[in-house]
Protein backbone atom coordinates (compact mmCIF):
# COMPACT_ATOMS: atom_id res chain seq x y z
CA UNK A 1 0.00 0.00 0.00
CA UNK A 2 2.70 2.51 0.66
CA UNK A 3 3.63 3.33 -3.26
CA UNK A 4 -0.27 4.38 -3.94
CA UNK A 5 0.01 8.00 -2.95
CA UNK A 6 3.06 8.93 -4.40
CA UNK A 7 1.96 7.36 -8.00
CA UNK A 8 -1.79 8.96 -7.63
CA UNK A 9 0.10 12.28 -7.06
CA UNK A 10 2.20 11.13 -10.41
CA UNK A 11 -0.71 10.28 -12.11
CA UNK A 12 -2.62 13.82 -10.95
CA UNK A 13 0.32 15.39 -12.22
CA UNK A 14 0.01 13.70 -15.44
CA UNK A 15 -3.67 14.28 -15.88
CA UNK A 16 -2.83 17.71 -15.24
CA UNK A 17 -0.04 18.01 -17.71
CA UNK A 18 -1.82 16.01 -20.58
CA UNK A 19 -5.32 18.08 -19.95
CA UNK A 20 -3.46 21.12 -20.14
CA UNK A 21 -1.10 20.62 -23.01
CA UNK A 22 -4.58 19.28 -25.00
CA UNK A 23 -6.61 22.25 -23.27
CA UNK A 24 -3.10 24.85 -24.89
CA UNK A 25 -3.66 22.95 -28.00
CA UNK A 26 -7.44 23.47 -28.69
CA UNK A 27 -7.27 26.95 -27.27
CA UNK A 28 -4.67 27.75 -29.91
CA UNK A 29 -6.25 25.71 -32.83
CA UNK A 30 -9.66 27.66 -31.97
CA UNK A 31 -7.95 31.09 -32.12
CA UNK A 32 -5.94 30.54 -35.12
CA UNK A 33 -9.41 29.02 -36.90
CA UNK A 34 -10.89 32.34 -35.65
CA UNK A 35 -8.05 34.63 -36.53
CA UNK A 36 -7.89 32.89 -39.63
CA UNK A 37 -11.90 33.70 -39.91
CA UNK A 38 -11.29 37.39 -38.97
CA UNK A 39 -8.58 37.73 -41.30
CA UNK A 40 -10.95 36.15 -43.99
CA UNK A 41 -13.82 38.58 -43.06
CA UNK A 42 -11.45 41.35 -42.88
CA UNK A 43 -10.42 40.92 -46.57
CA UNK A 44 -14.14 40.85 -47.64
CA UNK A 45 -14.83 43.78 -45.76
CA UNK A 46 -11.69 45.73 -47.16
CA UNK A 47 -12.97 44.32 -50.94
CA UNK A 48 -16.29 45.27 -50.03
CA UNK A 49 -15.27 48.74 -49.02
CA UNK A 50 -13.14 48.93 -52.04
CA UNK A 51 -15.87 48.12 -54.44
CA UNK A 52 -17.89 50.87 -52.75
CA UNK A 53 -14.95 53.38 -52.77
CA UNK A 54 -14.85 52.70 -56.43
CA UNK A 55 -18.58 52.39 -56.41
CA UNK A 56 -19.11 55.78 -54.89
CA UNK A 57 -16.57 57.33 -57.39
CA UNK A 58 -18.38 56.30 -60.48
CA UNK A 59 -21.41 57.42 -58.73
CA UNK A 60 -20.18 60.62 -58.37
CA UNK A 61 -18.83 61.01 -61.88
CA UNK A 62 -22.12 59.81 -63.31
CA UNK A 63 -23.97 62.13 -61.53
CA UNK A 64 -21.55 65.08 -62.60
CA UNK A 65 -22.20 63.22 -66.29
CA UNK A 66 -25.48 63.60 -65.70
CA UNK A 67 -25.86 67.65 -64.20
CA UNK A 68 -23.92 68.44 -67.48
CA UNK A 69 -25.78 67.13 -70.18
CA UNK A 70 -29.00 68.02 -68.62
CA UNK A 71 -27.22 71.59 -68.89
CA UNK A 72 -25.86 71.03 -72.41
CA UNK A 73 -29.51 69.79 -73.21
CA UNK A 74 -31.03 72.83 -71.79
CA UNK A 75 -28.98 75.07 -74.16
CA UNK A 76 -29.65 72.71 -76.75
CA UNK A 77 -33.47 73.47 -76.18
CA UNK A 78 -32.80 77.19 -76.31
CA UNK A 79 -31.05 77.12 -79.58
CA UNK A 80 -33.98 75.32 -80.67
CA UNK A 81 -36.55 77.65 -79.40
CA UNK A 82 -34.38 80.96 -80.60
CA UNK A 83 -33.91 78.93 -83.99
CA UNK A 84 -37.80 78.60 -84.73
CA UNK A 85 -38.46 82.31 -83.18
CA UNK A 86 -36.18 83.59 -85.81
CA UNK A 87 -37.79 81.88 -88.50
CA UNK A 88 -41.28 82.12 -87.33
CA UNK A 89 -40.98 85.61 -87.60
CA UNK A 90 -39.50 85.90 -90.53
CA UNK A 91 -42.25 83.63 -91.98
CA UNK A 92 -44.61 86.23 -90.51
CA UNK A 93 -43.11 89.13 -91.94
CA UNK A 94 -42.82 87.07 -95.21
CA UNK A 95 -46.76 86.36 -95.06
CA UNK A 96 -47.60 90.03 -93.91
CA UNK A 97 -45.51 91.11 -97.65
CA UNK A 98 -48.36 88.68 -99.14
CA UNK A 99 -45.95 87.68 -101.97
CA UNK A 100 -49.30 85.90 -103.79
CA UNK A 101 -51.11 88.77 -103.83
CA UNK A 102 -48.30 90.89 -105.14
CA UNK A 103 -47.52 88.78 -107.89
CA UNK A 104 -50.96 89.23 -108.54
CA UNK A 105 -50.87 93.09 -109.01
CA UNK A 106 -47.76 92.94 -111.12
CA UNK A 107 -49.54 90.64 -113.60
CA UNK A 108 -52.53 92.44 -113.73
CA UNK A 109 -50.53 95.41 -114.33
CA UNK A 110 -48.69 93.74 -116.55
CA UNK A 111 -52.28 92.86 -118.44
CA UNK A 112 -53.88 95.94 -118.11
CA UNK A 113 -50.85 97.65 -120.23
CA UNK A 114 -50.96 95.27 -122.99
CA UNK A 115 -55.15 96.19 -123.19
CA UNK A 116 -53.85 99.98 -122.89
CA UNK A 117 -51.50 99.57 -125.91
CA UNK A 118 -54.15 97.70 -127.98
CA UNK A 119 -56.73 100.15 -126.58
CA UNK A 120 -54.59 103.21 -127.69
CA UNK A 121 -54.51 101.99 -130.70
CA UNK A 122 -57.71 101.71 -131.50
CA UNK A 123 -57.71 105.38 -129.86
CA UNK A 124 -55.12 106.42 -132.91
CA UNK A 125 -57.44 104.71 -135.65
CA UNK A 126 -60.81 106.31 -134.42
CA UNK A 127 -59.42 110.00 -134.26
CA UNK A 128 -58.04 109.52 -137.40
CA UNK A 129 -61.02 108.16 -138.92
CA UNK A 130 -62.52 110.83 -136.93
CA UNK A 131 -65.08 108.34 -134.98
CA UNK A 132 -65.13 111.03 -132.11
CA UNK A 133 -67.87 109.26 -130.11
CA UNK A 134 -65.81 105.80 -130.51
CA UNK A 135 -62.82 107.92 -129.31
CA UNK A 136 -64.48 109.31 -126.11
CA UNK A 137 -65.66 105.73 -125.56
CA UNK A 138 -62.26 104.36 -125.54
CA UNK A 139 -61.26 107.35 -123.40
CA UNK A 140 -63.23 106.65 -120.87
CA UNK A 141 -62.07 103.04 -120.49
CA UNK A 142 -58.76 104.21 -120.65
CA UNK A 143 -59.17 106.60 -117.69
CA UNK A 144 -60.39 103.87 -115.73
CA UNK A 145 -57.65 101.61 -116.82
CA UNK A 146 -55.41 104.09 -115.73
CA UNK A 147 -56.95 104.51 -112.53
CA UNK A 148 -56.70 100.70 -111.77
CA UNK A 149 -52.91 100.75 -112.95
CA UNK A 150 -52.30 104.03 -110.13
CA UNK A 151 -54.01 101.89 -107.32
CA UNK A 152 -52.00 98.91 -107.90
CA UNK A 153 -49.43 100.72 -108.33
CA UNK A 154 -50.16 102.10 -104.76
CA UNK A 155 -50.66 99.14 -103.12
CA UNK A 156 -47.71 97.69 -104.48
CA UNK A 157 -45.26 100.38 -103.25
CA UNK A 158 -47.19 100.59 -100.00
CA UNK A 159 -46.54 97.19 -99.24
CA UNK A 160 -42.67 97.13 -100.74
CA UNK A 161 -40.37 95.00 -98.67
CA UNK A 162 -37.60 97.50 -99.78
CA UNK A 163 -36.62 97.09 -103.33
CA UNK A 164 -39.32 98.06 -105.77
CA UNK A 165 -40.03 101.37 -106.71
CA UNK A 166 -40.01 104.33 -104.56
CA UNK A 167 -42.95 106.34 -105.88
CA UNK A 168 -46.04 105.42 -108.14
CA UNK A 169 -45.00 107.07 -111.85
CA UNK A 170 -48.52 106.86 -113.37
CA UNK B 1 4.59 7.04 5.65
CA UNK B 2 6.82 7.04 2.01
CA UNK B 3 8.15 10.37 1.24
CA UNK B 4 7.65 12.24 -2.01
CA UNK B 5 10.71 12.09 -2.50
CA UNK B 6 11.02 8.09 -2.62
CA UNK B 7 8.18 8.20 -5.47
CA UNK B 8 9.02 6.95 -9.27
CA UNK B 9 10.36 9.54 -11.47
CA UNK B 10 7.64 11.09 -13.85
CA UNK B 11 6.05 8.42 -16.43
CA UNK B 12 9.30 5.98 -16.65
CA UNK B 13 8.14 4.92 -12.90
CA UNK B 14 12.24 4.32 -12.84
CA UNK B 15 13.91 5.60 -9.20
CA UNK B 16 14.59 8.52 -9.13
CA UNK B 17 17.22 10.15 -6.71
CA UNK B 18 15.07 12.20 -3.80
CA UNK B 19 14.87 15.68 -4.64
CA UNK B 20 14.94 15.30 -8.08
CA UNK B 21 11.86 13.23 -8.70
CA UNK B 22 10.17 15.84 -6.48
CA UNK B 23 11.31 18.64 -8.53
CA UNK B 24 9.83 16.60 -11.53
CA UNK B 25 7.01 16.24 -10.44
CA UNK B 26 6.31 20.30 -9.42
CA UNK B 27 7.15 21.15 -12.78
CA UNK B 28 5.20 18.28 -14.87
CA UNK B 29 2.41 19.93 -12.10
CA UNK B 30 3.29 23.57 -12.96
CA UNK B 31 3.70 22.78 -16.97
CA UNK B 32 0.78 21.44 -16.79
CA UNK B 33 -1.35 24.39 -14.63
CA UNK B 34 0.63 26.83 -17.01
CA UNK B 35 -0.80 24.98 -20.11
CA UNK B 36 -4.29 25.37 -18.64
CA UNK B 37 -3.79 29.15 -17.85
CA UNK B 38 -2.50 29.50 -21.31
CA UNK B 39 -4.76 28.00 -22.89
CA UNK B 40 -7.64 29.72 -20.69
CA UNK B 41 -5.68 32.99 -22.49
CA UNK B 42 -5.75 31.71 -25.58
CA UNK B 43 -9.36 30.60 -26.29
CA UNK B 44 -10.84 33.05 -28.42
CA UNK B 45 -13.16 35.12 -25.79
CA UNK B 46 -16.62 36.84 -27.20
CA UNK B 47 -14.76 40.02 -28.46
CA UNK B 48 -12.79 38.61 -31.21
CA UNK B 49 -15.83 36.45 -32.50
CA UNK B 50 -17.69 40.12 -31.84
CA UNK B 51 -15.43 41.67 -34.23
CA UNK B 52 -15.66 38.60 -36.57
CA UNK B 53 -19.12 39.19 -36.37
CA UNK B 54 -18.87 43.44 -36.75
CA UNK B 55 -16.18 42.95 -39.73
CA UNK B 56 -18.75 40.31 -41.38
CA UNK B 57 -21.85 43.31 -40.68
CA UNK B 58 -20.10 45.81 -42.23
CA UNK B 59 -19.08 43.66 -45.62
CA UNK B 60 -22.61 43.09 -45.59
CA UNK B 61 -23.12 46.69 -45.28
CA UNK B 62 -20.71 47.63 -47.89
CA UNK B 63 -22.34 44.97 -50.61
CA UNK B 64 -25.36 46.62 -50.04
CA UNK B 65 -24.53 50.10 -50.13
CA UNK B 66 -22.57 48.99 -53.44
CA UNK B 67 -25.97 47.48 -54.66
CA UNK B 68 -27.27 50.93 -54.17
CA UNK B 69 -24.47 52.81 -55.19
CA UNK B 70 -24.38 51.17 -58.96
CA UNK B 71 -28.36 51.50 -59.12
CA UNK B 72 -27.43 55.31 -58.20
CA UNK B 73 -24.90 55.55 -60.92
CA UNK B 74 -27.05 52.97 -63.59
CA UNK B 75 -29.86 55.52 -62.93
CA UNK B 76 -27.58 59.27 -63.42
CA UNK B 77 -26.08 57.75 -66.73
CA UNK B 78 -29.48 56.82 -68.06
CA UNK B 79 -30.74 60.11 -67.18
CA UNK B 80 -27.24 61.70 -68.67
CA UNK B 81 -27.87 59.65 -72.00
CA UNK B 82 -31.09 60.59 -71.70
CA UNK B 83 -29.98 64.26 -71.81
CA UNK B 84 -27.76 63.80 -74.32
CA UNK B 85 -30.18 62.64 -76.90
CA UNK B 86 -32.19 65.12 -76.63
CA UNK B 87 -29.12 67.72 -76.48
CA UNK B 88 -28.71 65.94 -79.84
CA UNK B 89 -32.61 66.27 -80.79
CA UNK B 90 -32.74 69.73 -80.16
CA UNK B 91 -29.58 70.87 -81.88
CA UNK B 92 -30.56 68.54 -85.31
CA UNK B 93 -34.16 70.30 -85.01
CA UNK B 94 -32.34 74.01 -84.81
CA UNK B 95 -29.58 73.56 -87.19
CA UNK B 96 -32.91 72.54 -89.84
CA UNK B 97 -34.68 75.44 -88.71
CA UNK B 98 -31.67 77.33 -88.97
CA UNK B 99 -31.42 76.33 -93.12
CA UNK B 100 -35.38 76.71 -93.26
CA UNK B 101 -35.01 80.15 -91.75
CA UNK B 102 -31.83 80.95 -94.64
CA UNK B 103 -33.74 79.55 -96.94
CA UNK B 104 -36.56 81.56 -96.88
CA UNK B 105 -34.50 84.42 -96.37
CA UNK B 106 -32.73 83.30 -99.68
CA UNK B 107 -35.99 82.61 -101.65
CA UNK B 108 -37.48 86.12 -99.93
CA UNK B 109 -33.99 88.11 -101.56
CA UNK B 110 -34.80 86.31 -104.57
CA UNK B 111 -38.50 87.65 -104.70
CA UNK B 112 -37.58 91.09 -104.14
CA UNK B 113 -34.92 91.05 -107.10
CA UNK B 114 -37.42 89.39 -109.48
CA UNK B 115 -39.93 91.75 -108.64
CA UNK B 116 -37.65 94.98 -108.61
CA UNK B 117 -36.72 93.61 -111.94
CA UNK B 118 -40.43 93.21 -112.83
CA UNK B 119 -41.30 96.63 -111.38
CA UNK B 120 -38.14 98.35 -113.16
CA UNK B 121 -39.69 97.34 -116.62
CA UNK B 122 -43.29 98.54 -115.71
CA UNK B 123 -41.97 101.84 -114.97
CA UNK B 124 -40.91 102.04 -118.08
CA UNK B 125 -44.62 100.61 -119.73
CA UNK B 126 -45.72 103.95 -117.66
CA UNK B 127 -43.47 106.33 -119.19
CA UNK B 128 -45.02 104.87 -122.22
CA UNK B 129 -48.27 104.90 -121.73
CA UNK B 130 -47.71 108.80 -120.34
CA UNK B 131 -46.29 109.37 -123.78
CA UNK B 132 -49.34 108.10 -125.70
CA UNK B 133 -51.64 109.71 -123.60
CA UNK B 134 -49.64 112.79 -123.84
CA UNK B 135 -49.42 112.74 -127.47
CA UNK B 136 -53.27 111.84 -128.10
CA UNK B 137 -53.85 114.87 -125.43
CA UNK B 138 -51.91 117.18 -127.84
CA UNK B 139 -53.45 115.79 -130.75
CA UNK B 140 -57.21 116.32 -129.14
CA UNK B 141 -56.53 120.41 -128.21
CA UNK B 142 -55.43 120.42 -131.68
CA UNK B 143 -58.59 119.02 -132.85
CA UNK B 144 -60.58 121.02 -131.02
CA UNK B 145 -59.15 124.22 -132.41
CA UNK B 146 -59.76 122.83 -135.63
CA UNK B 147 -56.41 122.29 -136.74
CA UNK B 148 -57.44 118.77 -138.44
CA UNK B 149 -53.89 118.33 -140.13
CA UNK B 150 -51.65 119.13 -136.61
CA UNK B 151 -53.78 116.45 -135.11
CA UNK B 152 -52.79 114.03 -137.45
CA UNK B 153 -49.44 114.96 -138.15
CA UNK B 154 -49.22 114.77 -134.32
CA UNK B 155 -51.07 111.19 -134.11
CA UNK B 156 -49.11 109.94 -136.92
CA UNK B 157 -46.01 110.91 -135.82
CA UNK B 158 -45.92 110.82 -132.16
CA UNK B 159 -49.18 108.77 -130.85
CA UNK B 160 -48.50 105.65 -132.96
CA UNK B 161 -44.89 105.21 -132.09
CA UNK B 162 -45.47 105.66 -128.60
CA UNK B 163 -47.92 103.25 -128.94
CA UNK B 164 -45.29 100.40 -130.65
CA UNK B 165 -43.10 101.58 -127.61
CA UNK B 166 -45.82 100.69 -125.10
CA UNK B 167 -46.30 97.47 -126.70
CA UNK B 168 -42.59 96.54 -127.01
CA UNK B 169 -42.49 97.74 -123.23
CA UNK B 170 -45.10 95.41 -122.25
CA UNK B 171 -43.32 92.97 -123.85
CA UNK B 172 -40.14 93.39 -122.20
CA UNK B 173 -42.09 92.63 -118.84
CA UNK B 174 -43.03 88.87 -120.17
CA UNK B 175 -39.48 87.40 -119.62
CA UNK B 176 -39.19 88.89 -116.12
CA UNK B 177 -42.93 87.93 -115.33
CA UNK B 178 -41.48 83.63 -114.88
CA UNK B 179 -38.92 83.77 -112.27
CA UNK B 180 -41.39 86.40 -110.26
CA UNK B 181 -44.34 83.76 -110.66
CA UNK B 182 -41.52 80.64 -109.51
CA UNK B 183 -40.10 82.25 -106.46
CA UNK B 184 -43.10 83.43 -105.86
CA UNK B 185 -44.39 79.55 -105.77
CA UNK B 186 -41.47 78.71 -104.19
CA UNK B 187 -41.76 81.19 -101.32
CA UNK B 188 -44.97 80.17 -100.50
CA UNK B 189 -44.03 76.62 -100.28
CA UNK B 190 -41.43 77.93 -97.68
CA UNK B 191 -44.31 79.18 -95.72
CA UNK B 192 -46.46 77.04 -92.90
Amino acid sequence: MRPSRPRATSALVVVVLLVGVVALAVSTGQRLAAQITLAGAQQQAAVARQQVDEATGAASQAAAERESAALDAERAEQERTRAQSVLTELQEQVAAGDPAARLAAVEELVTLGAAQADRFAQMNEAALAGQTARFNGLVERSNAAIERTNELWRTLISSATGLGPSAPVA
Amino acid sequence: MVAVADAPDDLTGAAAPPGRTSRGLVVAAAAGLACLGLAVLLWPGADLHARIEQTRQQARADRELLGTLQAQRDEALAAARASQQAARAAREEADSLDARRAGLAETQEAVRRAEAEVLGRLQAVVAATDAVVTAQNEAVARSNQGDQAAEEQILRSRAIPAVEQLRAAVAAVQPTLQPLRADTAELGGQLP
